[in-house]
């Protein structure tokens, strides 16, 4: 074989390889000029959004809730009680000012805020409507039955148990403390770990948005 | 009489930028000066008016201190409605001995506990100390999120701007009422 030849079937192998490997590469990896990364942030951003159960829960006013009534809104999930006295009272603060943060730099996208309750014992719906709109007019208050919350708290990887207290009268519930969100559809798009701070949730959750927005806009 | 001309106003302009070059440097130096001078001054001002203010917030505010004992930013944490519980928080700068605050009591609870959260196991968890050390020439922050006082079984909600004593008994201190002050944290 000459040394033409030879060169030749070196600039075939070439010439093939690279168009095989520009063709995998728009058919395998989504174009690198729309492909952002999935967003650093104080906990974990959902790859595959989560889907819920289907649960029966009550809100403030004693109605119905269903997973279907998350439907239309971004839901932020917050699971506690109202006879915590520290830590979510101060993650209701936190979750007051990050609504205000939120409309300032985010006044297109409505989210509504919740407080999932993990004492439904104490928390009838009076109790945490009363509860949730002493830190925000707009919060809203879950309640209901222990199983059905566990399903919901369970999907949002949170963990919830009821401390045994010496005069069993009063007891404490120990729980997780993030912030779930979720998407229009209801689906969990990502969590946030303590330390709940309000300025540094805006701005992981603004990059979340971000994120959704681009991710779906490839779909 | 063309040589003159020119070089009688350059030198009249050297003068004038000596003149000009001169009071600058005299500028400077007074202004040097008088920064280090304010800067002593208003330091040793400052550090009178912190000591004063931080005297007067004790003295006022967060209740008795002795040559022991420095209790600042006392407060209690107002309640939403139908509260049952509150938290209390308080920086205690042990000036002394080591020492061990045993106990708090107030008559605005049925009875207080020290009580501290941590993260176990996922969750966040308060659990009870039988006592807290207060180690000598160190300040130990009762915080949010960390060490509190916590009321239980609390007849009333707590209103901001309300006062409420606070009985902490010290092992070998003994007994200190402290000034807590309501505060809404919203
Ligand atoms: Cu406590």
């Amino acid at each position: 074989m000459s040394t033409v030849s030879k060169l030749l079937i070196v600039i075939v192998f070439l010439v093939v390889g690279s168009v095989g490997a520009m063709t995998a590469r728009q058919v395998f990896v989504v174009d690198e000029s729309t492909d952002i990364p999935v967003p650093e942030i104080n906990g974990f951003v959902l790859q595959q959004p989560r889907v819920l159960p289907e649960f029966a829960l009550l809100d403030g006013h004693a109605r119905a809730f269903a997973r279907s009534d998350f439907v239309g809104a971004w839901s932020l999930l917050y699971f506690g009680f109202t006879y915590c006295p520290d830590i979510c009272p101060t993650a209701m603060v936190e979750m007051a000012k990050l609504k205000d943060l939120l409309a300032a730099s985010r006044p297109d996208v409505a989210v509504e805020y919740y407080l999932v309750s993990v004492d439904p014992q104490r928390d009838t719906p009076e109790r945490i409507q009363e509860y949730v709109t002493y830190f925000d007019d707009s919060f809203k208050g879950l309640t209901g039955d222990l199983l059905e919350i566990g399903k919901l708290a369970q999907t949002a990887s949170v963990i919830h148990v009821i401390e045994p207290s010496a005069d069993g009268a009063s007891y404490e519930v120990g729980h997780s403390s993030t912030l779930t969100l979720l998407d229009p559809q209801g689906n969990i798009r990502a969590i946030f770990k303590e330390p709940l701070r309000a300025s540094a949730l805006a701005n992981d959750i603004d990059r979340v948005l971000t994120y959704v927005e681009h991710v779906s806009n490839e779909i | 009489m063309q040589k003159l001309k020119i070089t009688h106003p350059d030198s009249a302009n050297r003068i004038e930028k000596g003149i000009v070059l001169g009071w600058a440097v005299l500028v400077v130096i007074v202004i040097l000066v008088a920064a280090a001078l304010a800067r002593f001054i208003v330091g040793d001002i400052s550090a009178q008016e912190f000591v004063t203010e931080e005297f007067a917030r004790n003295a006022g505010a967060s209740g008795v201190n002795d040559d022991q004992f420095t209790f600042t930013d006392a407060w209690v944490r107002a309640t939403p409605p139908g509260a049952i519980t509150a938290a209390a928080y308080v920086d205690i700068r042990n000036l002394g001995n080591d020492d061990v605050l045993l106990a708090a009591r107030s008559d605005k609870a049925r009875h207080v506990e020290i009580h501290t959260t941590q993260e176990q196991s996922g969750m966040m968890r308060m659990s009870r100390l039988d006592t807290l050390p207060v180690p000598a020439d160190s300040v130990v922050q009762l915080a949010s999120g960390g060490h509190h006082l916590m009321f239980i079984d609390i007849p009333a909600t707590f209103v901001p701007g309300e006062s409420v004593i606070v009985t902490l008994v010290f092992e070998k201190a003994g007994a200190r009422d402290v000034l807590f002050t309501v505060r809404d944290a919203r």
